[in-house]
């Protein structure tokens, strides 16, 4: 305890670069404790982007592609899926609802979906979270569109603003719905998840627009169908792009799942969110692993730098260390009184870190929701940070031991004579 | 011989890969005595004090303490030994700036269960033992106590390195030119209070510096080079 005593006043004494070496220290905890907590919370939203569904079924391809496409609108879809087959499935006796879900036009870069009043009973993410309007209503003209949290805000559109979808999924494009406006009808509760950047409309909305093209190229002259006209025609989709399925019991997937692959009448794609989620992340799981790397090879500089720090004192410090012997201490209080010191700076450093972190994330959090849709949490830390500052204080305890041992040999070589 | 507190006997020293530096056939230190050991820089001053310190073994002969052969103590036991026996004052800048005054004496009674219990014997608690010996040593202003012991002056800080010297009363204070940085007229009065805290605390004094102009004031002088053969050798060549 009185050594613990000498080690503080000692700090003290050489408070300014103390100070220093616990800002370092402080700065490094707070950029890993910082990273793990968005590394988790990150990895906690991208689970949750999609929920209660038990199966998406797409054209044939790639289990993390379909993913991509269908739920994370990333990338296309290399084949559609016959409305006959969408048909079939949503009347397996197997299956509770099903969601279609057309894709390919967008508009000012959010993506256009193509669904029908099911989505908005049966989709869930989160938590098994229900899609809540924050305005208005869900689609019941052809031409009503739902917009996300984000598509209304990014753009500014309120209830009934007119918009004119494009074709195609890019961000410009040369060729338009100008014909057919949509009008917006409704827009979502924000959910943190790809729905805010998307703009839903009805199946048979999809169809109208694209029901006078011919090779994806829109009709010429009297080949053409006004917004009007179209209402009459027949505007049941005859492809869609995946669909979603919640099965009536939960133990039948594998088996309708394997229904689905074996389909005769197209070759299908069956996956299970939480599986392909996995794989996904797995992927994805590299790219964080560095960041943690990265930010662990921070903790080690602060680390390093506190070496630094209590190495370069010694030398200065061998008068105190004479005076130290001469009034009876052992060389092993002087190992004892350096390693104390050691972790005493990482000890306040890692408070400092824990205070600097949740101050930040306090300041930092409406930021971090309305930029990137992460509600990240206040929560105490965890076992899993603990652990963490925990092997930051063994780490500073071992390399505290190369001070200590240092000033414990020149101790012994020194005795009693004071040298400086 | 036991009677004797410090009591060398045919003690040779030589740091590796050197010439004998020390090479001292006998000397002893009675109990209660004030030695002035005589020896210019180089002379193997501060190694002797090593030696005595138990912080380094003679190569040859053996070094009683109090009856105790330190060669026949573990490090760790001569480390306690020390403590427990020695009382020790440096040239200049004997105190840690970190401290303050009260808790620089007190320091040696924090490493020695021995002098901790002889400072309690006599008074309440350890910062009323250290005051009474700095007022004894003529600092007992308040304002002086709480000052940084930079502050003080360096007649000021060599008394509080007396009082940290004499806190638990060991045997024997070495004393290491505790004057040099000192005036002819605060040496003695130094000296005079030392003396009298040597006599009251039953400790003996050896006290080694160059300045042979203090030498009358103590009970006998001597000069490390009329002890040491090496001396001896080193200045026939």
């Amino acid at each position: 305890m009185y050594l613990l005593r000498l080690a503080l006043k000692s700090l003290g004494n050489r408070r300014f670069s103390a100070l220093l070496t616990i800002v370092a220290i402080g700065l490094s905890v707070t950029l890993l404790l910082g990273v793990e907590k968005v590394r988790t919370e990150a990895r906690a939203s991208f689970a949750s982007t999609i929920s209660g569904t038990d199966l998406i079924v797409g054209a044939r391809s790639g289990s993390v592609q379909l993913l991509l496409y269908s739920v994370f609108r990333i990338g296309n879809a290399t084949n559609n899926v016959r409305w006959e087959s969408f048909e079939h499935f949503a009347e397996h006796p197997r299956v509770d609802w099903a969601i279609p879900l057309s894709l390919g036009d967008s508009h000012r870069g959010f993506m256009v979906l193509g669904t029908n009043l099911d989505y908005f009973d049966h989709f869930r993410y989160g938590r098994s979270q229900k899609l809540q309007l924050r305005t208005g209503e869900p689609f019941n003209d052809l031409y009503d569109a739902v917009l996300g949290a984000d598509v209304a805000r990014e753009l500014g559109y309120r209830l009934d603003k007119e918009l004119v979808l494009a074709h195609g999924t890019g961000a410009v494009s040369f060729v338009d719905h100008a014909d057919k406006p949509f009008r917006v009808s409704g827009i979502l509760e924000k959910t943190g998840t790809p729905v805010d950047r998307t703009i839903h409309i009805s199946l048979e909305g999809m169809q109208a627009i694209h029901v006078d093209w011919q090779q994806g190229m829109p009709a010429r002259g009297t080949a053409r169908v006004d917004a009007e006209q179209a209402r009459s025609l027949d505007l049941r989709p005859k492809a869609i792009t995946a669909m979603l399925l919640g099965l009536t019991n939960r133990i039948s997937t594998f088996a309708v799942q394997r229904d689905i692959n074996q389909y005769a009448g197209e070759p299908l794609l069956a996956i299970l969110p939480g599986v392909a989620l996995q794989e996904l992340w797995s992927l994805l799981g590299v790219a964080e692993r560095a960041l943690f790397i990265v930010s662990g090879f921070v903790v080690l500089t602060g680390l390093v730098g506190m070496l630094t720090a209590i190495l370069s004192s010694l030398n200065e410090r061998r008068r105190e260390m004479a005076i130290l012997r001469s009034v009876g201490a052992k060389p092993r209080h002087i190992f004892g009184l350096l390693l104390l010191e050691a972790a005493s700076l990482a000890l306040a450093g890692i408070l400092l870190g824990l205070g600097l972190m949740y101050a930040g994330l306090w300041l930092a959090q409406p930021l971090i929701l309305s930029q990137y849709g992460l509600f990240v949490p206040i929560t105490p830390p965890g076992l899993y940070e603990w652990s963490l500052l925990g092997a930051i204080l063994l780490a500073s305890i071992l390399m505290g031991s190369v001070p200590a041992w240092r000033a414990y040999r020149q101790s012994l070589a020194d005795g009693l004579s004071i040298r400086t | 011989m036991s009677q004797a507190l410090i009591h060398l006997d045919a003690i040779t020293y030589s740091w590796p890969g050197q010439p004998v530096l020390l090479d001292i056939p006998a000397f002893s230190l009675q109990a209660g005595e004030k030695v002035f050991l005589k020896g210019p820089s180089g002379s193997g001053k501060t190694t002797l004090l090593g030696l005595l310190g138990g912080v380094y073994l003679p190569d040859r002969g053996a070094i009683q303490l109090l009856g105790q052969n330190l060669a026949r103590l573990s490090s760790v036991k001569r480390d306690r030994f020390r403590a427990d026996h020695t009382g020790y004052i440096f040239q200049m800048f004997n105190l840690l700036p970190y401290l303050s005054v009260v808790d620089n004496v007190t320091l040696p009674c924090h490493f020695s269960r021995v002098r901790r219990e002889r400072a309690l014997a006599r008074h309440a608690d350890l910062a009323i033992a250290a005051l009474d010996l700095l007022s004894r040593l003529g600092l007992s202003e308040e304002s002086l106590l709480n000052r940084s012991v930079t502050a003080l002056s360096i007649g000021q800080q060599q008394r509080v390195a007396a009082a940290r010297a004499l806190i638990g009363n060991p045997e024997l204070v070495i004393a290491d030119e505790p004057t040099s940085a000192l005036d002819a007229d605060s040496r003695e009065a130094f000296l005079r209070l030392l003396f009298a805290e040597c006599d009251l605390a039953g400790s003996s004094l050896l006290f080694v510096s160059h300045d042979s102009s203090l030498e009358p004031l103590f009970d006998r002088a001597l000069s490390l080079r009329d002890i040491n053969r090496a001396a001896a050798m080193q200045e026939s060549i």
